[in-house]
């Protein structure tokens, strides 16, 4: 919180009105500016708590009981310890999903992230329709996921798809291809698809950061003559250094967490090909609901184990990217 | 510092932050600001899967002309199993906001032991009138929990003009029959067809389609103590029969573990396809000016060799059910009577070619006396509907189901052999099913 003078003054002034004299104050609306900002902060902070930090709890208290989690007046949950984890350890689909999401998540980052920079140093440069570029670009992060999904399920399918169409007629394969009919081919689809779909999204954070160098730094390294190369490895990369983090974590735990695409793509299948932890645990928790069954408290400690496994992603990115006050 | 204009704003800031956060409380807290709250307004709401739109909207003109409440329709996203996940959170949340839904053929067993259905009452005795199968699949330990509204059962489609062509003027009533007529008319065709498109994605249309092949050979899915098997003598065989289908008489196209049953209705419409296994819902729209129509019938399913009297078409279908965390029992109830009558029977079936639950709506006296012609269809499925089976009634069956399908499309991509998926469906059936 920044202060200023007077704000410093008014503080040692609440240190020594005591409780009476500040009720006083309160009475008649009077108050200082740190005080207002906590008022403001709190309707943030309430609806944070309902919204956001309840649910968490919920599900981690979940997680720890079997029965029925969402407790009807009748029944009664007990508390079973880590039981559910241990039944979530011992599932050999949920390794899988864990696996798939691992593959899709630092398969499509990565290639997102040197994708997105082209596109951002292309969209850098001045040229007539640059704007429209911009706008344009950006139609495939609109898109609805699952519209998406629907979409390039078609277009994907061998008998009326136009992808088999176009590389049978161009000689690239002699019949039309069961992209998601085929485990591993079905993963790299749903892989390209997202690189597809948010690579746009990458490249427009990125730019942000881009236009916030300032000229004369490359003004200055080209007059000492440097290369366009060393301009980039010694300017634009350091400098855009914290972008790239937000970007990184921005993409990483979407795609960790994705669910629309592999549901509305393949279902997860073929058999549990492209079932990531997201729709894993959504598996879990609806097959088997029921008062006397363990669905929703096993869903729970999936989706307890998922946001800690985001939360170290995001610890590591921090630890290796951040730099307070670059310049 | 001096208390001056700015103090007077914060004091309107304070004022219009404590206004704004006591409404958004008051918001959260509220909960039943807009909507009718049960009895005090005479209106019940009927949530439905998406494909039921016009009946519900049939439904609402009759229920009114004969009852005090008003009926108040509202669709779930999609067809059975993301309408399930759309009850069950209701339930969880022990939601009064809807009065009656629609319930699969699959789910009274979990809904009823979870406490979710309420019994339904049956004044008028329609269910004495109905087939036997629809009304014991929402019966349970003697009691009704769900009026059925309409049944569905599995057929062969073929087409006729693509049989005659190759000289053949009955469809296969045997497996191997069709396999060797679906290659026989592809290899005489200059055209790229499918041989026999049926569900093979990892949904609960692949389950069904396994089972259709299994009750086919003579199987069951039940030992002699109740317990659930699936890597039986049938079984094995059952898959084996789906995967040769593709890799080996290759009359199925490798697309087919990836797909579904919309799906295969539109590549069967598009006409180069000579199989396909579907519901009766693809007849009608086949109806309409298609490049199949005219041109296509459907059939008994298949069976194997030796077994030409198994029940191997599985029975589908949706009763009506109340909620059991409903405020307005009684005007829901009255719904339920509604659908069992020969007149909602009638108008289910000849507006948008439902089959009905009543048995007399097969039989020619009936129409004989109605204004309208009977719909051909009936006659068609009626033979089909003499066939069927039940997938188990357990209050897991959503789990079991997940577990066959994803192991069966594990061995239609060849991941594994059909004896290891087999057994890996197995050991999970036992641990988590059987034993749970």
């Amino acid at each position: 919180m920044v202060d200023s003078t007077t704000g410093k003054q008014d503080i040692t002034r609440i240190g020594e009105e005591g409780l009476r004299g500040r009720l006083e104050r309160y009475r008649e609306l009077r108050i200082t500016e740190e005080e207002l900002a906590v008022v403001l902060l709190m309707p943030v902070l309430a609806f944070l708590l309902a919204v956001s930090f309840y649910p968490i709890v919920d599900t981690v208290w979940a997680s720890l009981h079997t029965g029925y989690v969402v407790q009807l007046p009748t029944q009664t949950t007990e508390f079973v310890g880590i039981e559910n984890y241990r039944a979530l350890f011992t599932d050999g689909s949920f390794w899988n999903a864990l696996g798939v999401s691992l593959f899709y998540t630092f398969v499509s980052v990565p290639v997102e992230l040197v994708f997105g920079l082209g596109l951002a140093l292309l969209l850098k440069a001045d040229f007539k329709w640059k704007y429209f570029a911009q706008a344009a670009i950006l139609f495939p992060w609109a898109l609805p996921t699952v519209i998406n999904a629907k979409i390039w399920a078609w277009l994907l399918n061998p008998d009326y798809g136009v992808i088999s169409d176009i590389l049978v007629r161009v000689g690239i394969l002699s019949q039309p291809y069961p992209f998601l009919s085929s485990p591993d081919v079905a993963l790299y689809s749903m892989t390209a698809i997202t690189i597809w779909k948010t690579t746009s999204f990458m490249a427009l954070i990125l730019l942000a950061g881009l236009s916030s160098i300032p000229d004369h730094l490359y003004e200055s390294a080209r007059m000492d003559g440097a290369s366009r190369w060393r301009q980039f490895r010694d300017i634009t990369l350091p400098l855009l250094k914290p972008t790239i983090l937000v970007a990184l974590i921005f993409r990483t735990l979407p795609a960790f967490q994705a669910f629309g695409l592999p549901y509305g793509l393949t279902g997860g299948g073929p058999g549990e090909a492209t079932t990531t932890l997201v729709l894993y645990t959504q598996q879990a928790a609806y097959n088997n609901p029921g008062p006397t069954n363990g669905g929703f408290a096993l869903g729970s400690a999936a989706a307890t184990v998922i946001t800690m496994i985001a939360l170290v992603i995001a610890l590591i990115y921090v630890a290796t990217l951040y730099e307070p006050e670059v310049r | 510092m001096a208390w001056d204009s700015s103090a007077i704003r914060r004091r309107q800031i304070i004022k219009g932050v404590a206004a704004g956060g006591s409404a958004f409380v008051a918001g959260c807290l509220g909960g039943d600001g807009d909507d009718d709250g049960g009895s005090s307004s005479g209106s019940i709401n009927f949530v439905h899967i998406s494909s039921f739109e016009p009946s519900a909207n049939d439904f609402k003109e009759a229920y009114g002309s004969q009852s005090d409440a008003t009926l108040e329709v509202q669709s779930t996203p999609a067809e059975s199993s993301s309408s399930r996940e759309y009850y069950v959170n209701q339930f969880a949340a022990q939601s009064s906001e809807f009065d009656v839904g629609m319930m699969d053929v699959v789910w009274p067993a979990e809904f009823v032991s979870a406490g979710w259905a309420s019994e339904v009452d049956d004044p008028e005795n329609h269910t004495d009138e109905m087939l036997p199968t629809p009304v014991e699949t929402v019966t349970i330990d003697g009691s009704l929990y769900g009026m059925p509204m309409f049944t569905d059962a599995n057929g062969l489609y073929y087409r006729t003009d693509l049989l005659e062509e190759a000289g053949y003027d009955e469809p296969p009533s045997t497996y191997m029959e069709l396999v060797d007529m679906a290659q026989d008319i592809m290899g005489q065709s200059d055209e790229d067809l499918n041989g026999y498109i049926w569900q093979g994605g990892a949904n609960e249309g692949l389950t069904i389609m396994w089972l259709n092949w299994l009750w086919g050979m003579g199987g069951s899915v039940r030992d002699g103590d109740g317990n659930l098997v699936v890597n039986t003598e049938e079984g094995v065989q059952a898959l084996q029969h789906a995967v040769d289908l593709i890799h080996e008489y290759e009359i199925t196209p490798e697309s087919i573990p990836s797909s579904g049953t919309d799906g295969n209705r539109q590549t069967f419409q598009q006409g180069n396809t000579i199989f396909m296994r579907n519901w009766p819902y693809a007849y009608a729209l086949f109806q309409d000016d298609t490049p199949v129509t005219d041109n296509f019938a459907v059939t008994t399913m298949p069976k194997a060799e030796g077994h030409e009297d198994a029940s191997n078409s599985c029975i589908g279908g949706w009763s009506l059910f109340i909620n059991s965390f409903s405020q307005n029992k009684a005007a829901a109830q009255e719904l339920a009577t509604y659908v069992g009558t020969a007149e909602a029977q009638e108008k289910l079936a000849v507006d948008r070619s439902r089959l009905p639950v009543r048995a007399e709506l097969y039989e020619d006296a009936y129409w004989e006396d109605s204004d309208t012609d009977k719909p051909a269809f009936l006659d068609r499925f009626s033979e089909i509907l003499d066939q069927t089976s039940a997938r188990p009634a357990i209050s897991n069956y959503s789990q079991w189901s997940n577990i066959v399908y994803t192991e069966c499309n594990n061995a239609l991509t060849q991941q594994k052999s059909v004896q290891e998926a087999l057994d890996d469906a197995q050991e999970q059936i036992d641990s988590d099913i059987n034993n749970a």
